[in-house]
């Protein structure tokens, strides 16, 4: 059966709503449908969708084709799973949360996991995706065993880490989408008893604090992260709550809940942040909450039991509230030798009045990663920021250049705004990348929104 | 393609003389702006108009033949433009005629102000939103003014044209809704610039626009992408609410 080569005209965005544009979407659900789609494909090119989570403009394609991978391309979300080896075969079409909840079914999970559960696969490959386990475990590309991915023209080909296309393997993780449609990945897994995590939380006073906290708990966790209070001034800048976890046992969880230890407690639909009309969340009212927030917060607190789901995916936590302003993701890392920034950037946000509900600092450690893959030994921050906020572009773009000097980067996955200059600046490997993107789509078949704007 | 905090990399001014046009690329210039396209009458000022945006730093300015009356040349013209690359924003600012006493007892001039103000612009217009539908994603800026919203005694005829082009750039919006083009009206009070007739003397606090404060409101209004109908300045749409609804034996001794 074939599928419509005309597809839905729809209007698709990111996440944070900032850029909007409009693409026909297809819904194939077999390979010869996804190979037919990309022949048909129009002089304005086809892109992939995912669970279109990211706040970037990867996953629309203004007036091009846009599929979104369906049937036997997303169901079901684990394929199989080999015992002997703890590698499970994933469909690349469907999300992390369907993916947790089948692997915990069985008794596994997957280690990397990100703020948002309803990404799906391929996205995830597509961003290179990371956690708060990378310091131990790295991204997802240092987990997965191999991908089978379709290029542009229509050709499958399995890629290893290490094998004859270990080139185009590299480059796949954190390429957005424009090397070619994953149809499938196998990724190492961990054996777990229970979807639980034995929780640790520490309210820390200080940017420093926290710093040398998450330092500490990335030694002796597995999991760290920490969310740091962007409404703090003066001596109490970047305090924060670290919390670190380790799976918990199902001797560890009450007896009550032991006949259902390994669901997926997922108790967050995939949702907005509640909308609230601009002068409820002015100023003030978002200090108040940050201070109620931090207040609130155990100064020391050991052994909670967390579901999985809740420790990992803080997006999806009811999202939390914001103004009417669309949300800008801003998500940088900058080497130890540069932590510096992560101050002089909160800084900088206090000078423009900008409260950040949702920021995030990890810790990231030292491996293998593709030339387009984000994370690089050292501290990652990602916040929610007011795209309207007037200034917001100008600060940013200042930022971005202390960023590249510094050698930092910006998350591709987070990104509508930089500048394509500044992309090889802090991408070195950028033209190793275009090579493989010329192998793989000659002819520039796999185009984005982003691949536009950043002349990727 | 706009950036996530409004950029753009691409400019068309139709009506590129204008020193409302121009205001915009002024404030919607940063170091993305790569092109932008004034089409207008071929004059002087339109040489000073590219120079000028040259002068912003920007590399490509691309200087055709547009006139809003000429509809027969609409297609083509827009064609060539965007077949060179995606425009991001479109500004139309073709009204002419604001102002011009002499346009109610000649019906030539009338008909000038209403073929420009109105089915010039209906027809590019209609070729713009072809071809930005077709590339997906986009702003169009169409600039109207409150003298369409009711007619005044001084100023019927512009009046007349307006209220004829607000109700295409309305309509037009709401046709081009989840197109990923977003059609924004600009409903502007007497300009206060170079080539306006508004007489001068005291300003009306509230009821005059510097181009350089209509090329602010259209900047937010991109940025925050909330409104498709902006009134310039912001105090108007106050004002006009009430206007709107005063009995006609008021309306017509108000000094307008």
């Amino acid at each position: 059966m074939s599928v419509s080569t005309q597809g839905v005209a729809t209007e698709l965005s990111g996440w944070g709503r900032t850029v909007g544009s409009m693409a026909y979407l297809h819904r194939p659900a077999s390979r010869e449908q996804v190979a037919e789609c990309i022949s048909a494909a129009g002089p304005r090119g086809l892109g992939v969708r995912g669970g279109g989570r990211s706040c970037a403009d990867a996953a629309q394609n203004a007036g091009g084709s846009t599929l979104i991978l369906t049937g036997p391309l997303r169901t079901p979300a684990v394929v199989s799973v080999d015992w002997q080896h703890r590698i499970a075969r994933l469909a690349g079409g469907a999300t992390m949360a369907e993916v947790s909840r089948e692997l915990l079914a069985q008794g596994w999970f997957l280690p990397i996991a990100g703020r948002t559960a309803h990404l799906s696969v391929g996205g995830a490959v597509a961003c290179d995706l990371h956690g708060p386990s990378h310091y131990s475990l790295g991204s997802l590309a240092a987990s997965t065993v191999s991908i089978e991915l379709m290029d542009a023209e229509g050709n499958i080909t399995t890629a290893t880490p290490d094998g004859q296309d270990a080139s185009t393997f590299w480059a796949t993780f954190g390429a957005m989408g424009l090397t070619g449609i994953v149809l499938a990945i196998e990724v190492r897994v961990t054996a777990v008893s229970s979807a639980w995590l034995l929780a640790d939380t520490t309210r820390c006073a200080s940017l420093a604090d926290v710093l040398e906290t998450l330092a500490i708990t990335s030694a002796s966790y597995p999991y760290s992260s920490a969310r740091l209070d962007t409404a703090a001034t003066g001596r109490r800048r970047g305090r924060g709550v670290v919390s670190s976890a380790r799976h918990a046992g199902v001797m560890s969880i009450p007896e009550t809940r032991r006949p259902s230890a390994l669901e997926f407690e997922f108790a967050h639909p995939a949702r907005r942040p509640l909308r609230l009309p601009n002068p409820l969340v002015a100023k003030w009212t978002s200090r108040l909450a940050h201070h109620a927030w931090f207040a609130s917060a155990p100064a020391a607190r050991q052994g909670e039991l967390q579901p999985a789901g809740a420790f990992f995916h803080c997006a999806d936590s009811g999202g939390g509230w914001q103004g009417q302003d669309e949300l800008l993701q801003y998500q940088f890392v900058v080497p130890d030798r540069s932590v510096d920034l992560i101050d002089e950037f909160l800084l900088a946000m206090q000078s423009l009045d900008v409260v950040s509900a949702n920021a995030t600092l990890l810790r990231f450690g030292d491996h293998q990663s593709g030339p387009l893959s984000f994370p690089l030994a050292g501290w990652s921050l990602a916040l929610d920021l007011p795209a309207s906020r007037y200034g917001l572009g100008k600060l940013l773009d200042d930022f971005d250049e202390k960023l590249a000097s510094a050698g930092g980067r910006v998350f591709l996955a987070s990104d509508t705004r930089l500048r394509r200059e500044l992309l090889a600046a802090m991408y070195p490997d950028l033209p190793a990348w275009r090579a493989v993107r010329q192998t793989q789509d000659p002819n520039g078949r796999f185009t984005s929104d982003m691949s536009r704007r950043l002349g990727l | 393609m706009i950036d996530g905090v409004g950029n753009v990399e691409s400019i068309l001014v139709l009506g590129g003389t204008s020193e409302i046009g121009l205001a915009i690329v002024d404030r919607m210039v940063s170091r993305r702006l790569s092109r932008v396209v004034l089409a207008g009458p071929e004059c002087e000022g339109l040489g000073a108009a590219a120079a000028r945006v040259r002068g912003f730093g920007v590399g490509q300015v691309e200087t055709p033949r547009f006139a809003a009356t000429e509809t027969w040349s609409h297609a083509r013209l827009v064609d060539q433009i965007f077949d060179a690359g995606d425009v991001d924003l479109v500004v139309l600012a073709a009204d002419v005629g604001d102002g011009l006493r002499d346009s109610q007892t000649n019906p030539a001039v009338a008909i000038e102000i209403a073929s420009a103000n109105y089915t010039g612009s209906v027809s590019i217009g209609l070729q713009v939103a072809r071809r930005m539908q077709e590339q997906g994603h986009g702003f169009f800026v169409i600039l109207s003014s409150v003298a369409g919203e009711r007619p005044r005694q001084s100023d019927f005829i512009f009046g007349s044209s307006m209220a004829g082009l607000d109700a295409f750039a309305v309509g037009l919006g709401e046709s081009l809704r989840k197109s990923g083009v977003r059609v924004i009206v600009c409903r502007i009070a007497q300009v206060s610039n170079r080539d306006s007739t508004v007489p001068t003397g005291p300003r009306k606090s509230g009821t005059v626009a510097d181009p350089p404060a209509i090329g602010d409101s259209v900047a937010a209004a991109i940025r925050s992408r909330r409104s498709d109908i902006i009134y310039v300045p912001a105090s108007l749409r106050t004002v006009m609410s009430g206007l709107r609804h005063l009995p006609r034996p008021v309306f017509r001794r108000l000094p307008l």
